[in-house]
C-alpha cells in the first residue's frame, strides 16, 4: 500500500496516542477454560470468514480468462491484464485457461496446496447495476424482496441460535455491522477489540458501569438499544480476558497496518482465543474503477496486492486452525467486458468468488464458462452469469457450517450443489 | 362474580405497565420541534422559541440571513478558509491542499455548534448525505464551494437551483467521472446516480436505456478550472445526436441545453418528489415515516415546485410530526455536536477532535459511495458504536487530572453550567436543562440521582465534596445514557 489514507493514518495515530501502550504483563492471551464456563458453544462447524469487496471487484482483471484471446484483449486496450508469460504484469497461470492478476501471486501456493478454489462467471442474478441494490440482494440472499430485513448470515445465525450465546458468535468488523448479518442474533461491529474497554474516572468506573446496566436494561421489548448494550457489557468482560495487545502473529504471517489486514489479524486472534466466533464479516472496498482503472499501477493494482496479501497473511498466521475456517470473498457484481472512454469499466454482472480454507476443494476454477464471444455473453454484453452465487454459499453453509436450513437463508430457491467443499 | 373473574377485571382496572426504554416521548412541543430542527436544544433558545411562539421561531430559522450570529461570527474568524474567495483559495493553499478538507470538517463543525442558524445547519446537513460527495477528491478547493456555493446557498430554496448547481460543480463531476464523459466514450456513473440517488429514486420509472441516453445527454460536461466555477461544457465532447429520455424526445444538436433539459425534467418529476418528500420525512420526523405524511408532504412538493421551505413549514406542523417524539435516534456527528452544545466544552488539540470523530464513525464527506451516511437507527445501533458513545460522554466531561486519556486538550467548562445544586436532584435537575432545556422525570431521573447521591436518593444534600467527585461523572452519564440517544 503506497499511501495511508486521511482516515487510516488517524487511526493508527489514535491508536497509539490515546490508548497508549497498554500492554498486558500476561505472556498468555487465551483465556480458553474460563471462556468455557462462560457460555454455551456446541456445534461441529467452521469459522465463516466473508469478505465483501464493496464498489463491483472487476472479476476479468483478477482472474484472467487469457485463453479468449482477442475476446478479452479486444474489448479492452488499457485494462486488460497481459498473458502469462509476456513479460512484467503479466497473469500468473493456474490452470491453462485463467491466470491470477499479477498482485494475487501471493494466492498461487495456497491454490496450489488446495485451499483455495475460484468461481467464475457467478453472481446475482437479477440484473441491476446499482451497487445499494445489488450489495442489499446479495447481503439479504434473496434476489427481489428489500423487505426481507435480514441478512442471509443473520438467518443461518437464528437457525442455529441454540448452539451458541457467546456475544463473540458473529462480528462485523468496521464500524457498522453489514446487512447479510442482520436478525435476531445481534452481531458484535467492532474495529478494534484492543480499543474496547470502558474510560471514566477510576473511583467512579464500577458505579457508573452499574447504572448505565440498569439505565440500558428494560423491559420494552422492541428496544434496540437494551440487547446492544447487554452485549457491551458481555464482550467487556470476554475482552478483559483477550488480552488483546499482546497478540503475536504466528509462522511469521506479515500483515499490513491498514485497516483491512488489522480486521483480518483481529479475526484470526479472535478465532485462536476459541471464545465462540462462528462468522466474521469485512469489508475492502473502493473497487468502483470507473476511470483509470490501470493494470500494472493504479487503484486496482494497490487494492489487488491488499487483498491478497492479506489473504496470504490470515492464511499463514491461521495455519493451525485452517482445516476448520473457510474464507468466502464476493463483490456486489463484476465490471463490464468493453471497458469505457476514461480507462476504467462499469458496472456489468458475471464475476469471480473466492473460497479459502482447509475443507475447501480448491486448486480449481469451478465455472460453467459461457467464453467471451458475443454468442456467450448476456444481454447486455458482459460476462454472463452461470453459477447463481446462493449456491456457491449454500455449499459452504451445508458443507461446512452445519446448516439445516436453505430454505429460510435462501427463501425461494433450490440450491445446487456443487461441490465445492469437503463435508466436515 | 366469581372471583376469579374478579381477578381478572381488577387487573384490567389497574394501569398498564408501560414498557418503557427511558426515551423522553412526552415532551413539550417546542421542545421536541427544536430538538430536531437544531443540533440541540439550550435553555437560551428554548426561553426564546417559547417567547415567541413556534410559528414565529421557524420563521427566523427559515429566513437565516436575518439572524445575528455573533458568538459563530467570532469563531469562524479563526478558520480565514472559510471566508476565502475560491481564487483566494486556490492561491492561498495551492501546495496545502490536502488541509482542506479537515478545515471543512471543523467549519461545519463548528457551525453547529455555535451558530444561531440551526435549521440552516441541519438541512445542509440532509443535503450533504444526499449529494454525497467523498472528501478523497483531488478538488479540494471545489468541496469547500459544493459547501458555501451549492449545498448551504441553496438548501432553502427551489430544488431544481440546488440540483443543477451540484451538477456543475467541478467536484461533483469528479466524483461521479462525469468531467471524463464524451461522445465517444460516455461514462454512465453520474447519470445512473442522478437518477438512483439525486432524483427518481432507485424504484423510480426509468430503465437502463434511460441511463445510456442521460450519459449522453451530459457528454461534454467537464471541468475547466480557470472558469468562474471551475463547470466548463466542451462542445468537442458533447453528443449533439437526438434522444429519448424518460418518453420524452431531445431533438438534435442542442448543446448545454441537453443536460439543463433534463435536470429540470427530473426535479418537476413527481417520482422525484415523492422520493425527496419521504427521505426529508425520514430525517425530520421517523426512520419509518406515516405514509399519509409522506402523501401529504408529496403533494406539497408539487404543489410548490420543490419549495424547501415550503416543505418543511408542513412537515414540522404536521401532526405526524407531533406524535414523533423520542423517535430518531442521533447519528453519531449529531451526538458529538449535542454534548458541545450542552457542555460547552471546547478542544485545543485538532488531531483529538478528528480523532474522535473518526472513532465515532461519521464527519462531514467522510462517505466514500454516493448514497451517504445512513438515517434510520438499524444502522447506527450497534455494539462498538454504543461503547465509543459513552467513552466520548465520559472523556468530554473530565478535567485533564480525573480523565483516564489526561485531558489529551480538552476544555471543559462543567463549572459554568451548574450552579451550587443543594441536593443530587438538583444536580441532576441542571443537568438536564443543559442536556434537553428543561428538567425531565421518571425512573431515568430517579436513576441518574441514585447515582449522584450513591444509592441514598435525589433530596440527598450536595456537600462540596460529593460534587466534586459526582459532577462531571453525572454529566457523563446522563449523555452516555439511552435518554440522551434519542431526540
Amino acid at each position: 500500500m503506497t499511501t495511508l489514507n486521511r482516515r487510516e493514518f488517524l487511526q493508527s495515530a489514535g491508536a497509539t496516542g490515546v490508548l497508549g501502550a497498554s500492554s498486558s504483563l500476561l505472556p498468555s492471551w487465551m483465556p480458553r477454560m474460563a471462556f468455557r464456563d462462560q457460555y454455551q458453544v456446541s456445534g461441529n462447524h467452521d469459522t465463516l470468514v466473508c469478505i465483501f469487496l464493496r464498489g463491483g471487484m472487476d472479476g476479468l482483471s483478477a482472474v484472467v480468462p487469457y485463453s479468449e484471446g482477442k475476446y478479452y484483449y479486444d474489448n479492452r486496450p488499457t485494462t486488460a491484464v497481459a498473458e502469462p508469460g509476456s513479460g512484467v504484469g503479466s497473469a500468473i497461470d493456474i490452470d491453462g485457461q485463467f491466470g491470477f492478476h499479477p498482485e494475487l501471486a501471493a494466492l498461487k501456493d495456497i491454490y496450489d496446496e488446495g485451499d483455495l478454489a475460484v468461481v467464475h462467471a457467478t453472481g446475482l442474478t437479477n440484473g441491476t447495476r446499482s451497487h445499494f441494490d445489488a450489495m442489499q440482494f446479495m447481503e439479504y440472499g434473496s434476489p427481489t424482496d428489500k423487505t426481507i430485513g435480514t441478512g442471509w448470515i443473520g438467518r443461518h445465525l437464528q437457525s442455529t441460535a441454540d448452539r451458541n450465546d457467546s456475544p463473540f458468535r458473529a462480528i462485523g468488523l468496521g464500524l457498522m455491522a453489514p446487512a447479510s448479518l442482520r436478525g435476531p442474533v445481534s452481531p458484535l461491529a467492532i474495529r478494534s477489540i484492543a480499543d474496547f474497554h470502558f474510560k471514566g474516572r477510576q473511583d467512579e468506573l464500577r458505579r457508573l458501569q452499574r447504572s448505565l446496566q440498569m439505565l440500558y436494561t428494560t423491559d420494552a421489548p422492541t428496544d434496540p438499544l437494551g440487547s446492544q448494550a447487554k452485549l457491551v457489557f458481555d464482550t467487556l468482560e470476554t475482552v478483559k480476558q483477550l488480552h488483546p495487545d499482546s497478540y503475536d502473529a504466528a509462522n511469521g504471517a506479515d500483515y499490513y497496518e491498514d485497516e483491512f489486514h488489522m480486521g483480518l489479524k483481529q479475526i484470526a486472534q479472535i478465532v485462536k482465543a476459541d471464545v465462540g466466533l462462528e462468522v466474521a464479516c469485512l469489508d475492502l472496498g473502493g473497487w468502483d474503477t470507473h476511470e483509470a482503472q490501470g493494470t500494472t499501477d493504479g487503484e486496482f493494482n494497490t487494492l489487488m496486492g491488499i487483498l491478497g496479501r492479506g489473504l496470504q497473511a490470515f492464511y499463514t498466521d491461521m495455519q493451525d486452525q485452517m482445516g476448520n475456517v473457510t474464507v468466502v470473498v464476493m463483490s456486489e457484481f463484476g465490471r463490464t467486458l468493453v471497458e469505457n472512454g476514461s480507462g476504467g469499466t462499469d458496472h456489468g454482472h458475471g464475476n469471480v468468488m473466492f473460497l479459502m480454507g482447509g475443507g475447501v476443494r480448491g486448486g480449481q476454477v469451478f465455472a460453467k464458462w459461457p467464453g467471451l464471444a458475443p454468442a456467450g455473453l448476456d444481454a447486455e454484453g458482459d460476462l454472463a452469469i452461470t453459477i447463481d452465487y446462493r449456491d456457491v454459499l449454500a455449499d459452504v453453509l451445508t458443507g461446512r457450517m452445519d446448516s439445516h436450513s436453505l430454505d429460510t437463508i435462501f427463501p425461494g430457491h433450490v440450491a445446487t450443489e456443487l461441490g465445492l467443499v469437503n463435508k466436515i | 362474580m366469581n372471583s376469579n373473574r374478579r381477578a381478572f377485571f381488577q387487573q384490567l382496572a389497574r394501569p398498564l405497565q408501560q414498557p418503557q426504554d427511558n426515551r423522553l416521548t412526552d415532551v413539550d412541543p417546542i421542545q421536541h420541534l427544536l430538538k430536531r430542527a437544531t443540533w440541540g436544544v439550550t435553555p437560551e433558545m428554548l426561553a426564546h422559541a417559547q417567547a415567541i411562539g413556534p410559528e414565529a421561531w421557524l420563521e427566523e430559522q427559515l429566513n437565516p440571513s436575518e439572524l445575528t450570529d455573533t458568538v459563530f461570527d467570532s469563531k469562524i474568524k479563526l478558520m480565514p478558509m472559510w471566508s476565502m474567495t475560491r481564487r483566494e483559495l486556490y492561491d492561498g493553499y495551492y501546495d496545502r491542499e490536502y488541509e482542506i478538507p479537515f478545515g471543512i470538517t471543523k467549519g461545519i463543525f463548528t457551525k453547529a455548534v455555535y451558530s444561531q442558524k440551526q435549521l440552516l445547519g441541519r438541512m445542509t446537513d440532509f443535503w450533504r448525505d444526499h449529494f454525497n460527495i467523498s472528501d478523497e477528491t483531488d478538488y479540494p478547493v471545489e468541496l469547500m464551494m459544493f459547501e458555501q456555493n451549492v449545498l448551504e446557498k441553496h438548501a432553502f430554496g427551489k430544488f431544481r437551483d440546488l440540483l443543477i448547481a451540484t451538477a456543475r460543480n467541478p467536484s461533483m463531476l469528479m466524483y461521479l467521472d462525469n468531467f471524463a464523459s464524451s461522445k465517444e466514450a460516455p461514462n454512465e456513473n453520474y447519470a445512473r446516480e442522478l437518477l438512483e440517488l439525486h432524483t427518481l429514486g432507485v424504484d423510480g420509472p426509468y430503465s437502463e436505456e434511460d441511463i445510456r441516453e442521460v450519459a449522453r445527454a451530459f457528454t461534454g460536461w467537464t471541468i475547466h478550472l480557470g472558469t468562474k466555477d471551475g463547470f466548463f461544457f466542451d462542445e468537442e465532447m458533447h453528443d449533439f445526436g437526438r434522444k429519448s429520455i424518460l418518453g420524452k424526445s431531445f431533438p438534435a444538436d442542442r448543446g448545454i441545453e441537453d443536460g439543463l433539459h433534463v435536470l429540470s425534467l427530473l426535479a418537476r418529476h413527481p417520482a422525484t418528489a415523492r422520493f425527496l418528500s419521504t427521505k426529508l420525512c425520514r430525517r425530520f420526523v421517523a426512520d419509518q415515516p406515516a405514509q399519509s405524511l409522506i402523501e401529504s408532504t408529496t403533494q406539497v412538493w408539487i404543489n410548490s415546485d420543490g419549495d424547501i421551505k415550503t416543505v418543511l413549514r408542513h412537515i414540522f406542523f404536521s401532526a405526524e410530526f407531533q406524535q414523533s417524539a423520542g423517535r430518531k435516534y442521533m447519528r453519531p456527528f449529531e451526538y458529538l455536536v449535542a454534548i458541545f452544545r450542552a457542555t460547552e466544552v471546547d478542544y485545543s488539540e485538532p488531531w483529538a477532535f478528528e480523532d474522535l470523530l473518526l472513532r465515532l464513525g461519521q464527519y462531514p464527506h467522510g462517505w466514500h459511495p454516493p448514497n451517504g451516511y445512513p438515517d434510520v437507527a438499524g444502522a447506527w445501533i450497534n455494539t462498538g458504536g454504543l461503547l465509543n458513545r459513552w467513552n466520548a460522554a465520559m472523556l468530554l466531561t473530565h478535567t485533564v487530572h480525573e480523565s483516564p486519556d489526561e485531558g489529551w486538550g480538552w476544555v471543559s467548562r462543567l463549572d459554568e453550567q451548574i450552579n451550587d445544586p443543594q441536593t443530587a436532584g438538583e444536580l441532576v435537575d441542571q443537568i438536564a436543562t443543559r442536556l434537553w432545556g428543561a428538567p425531565i422525570s421518571g425512573p431515568a431521573r430517579d436513576r441518574f440521582a441514585a447515582y449522584a447521591s450513591d444509592d441514598l436518593g435525589a433530596d440527598t444534600p450536595m456537600t462540596k465534596h460529593l460534587l466534586s467527585r459526582k459532577m462531571a461523572s453525572t454529566f457523563g452519564l446522563m449523555m452516555a445514557s439511552p435518554t440522551f440517544q434519542w431526540r
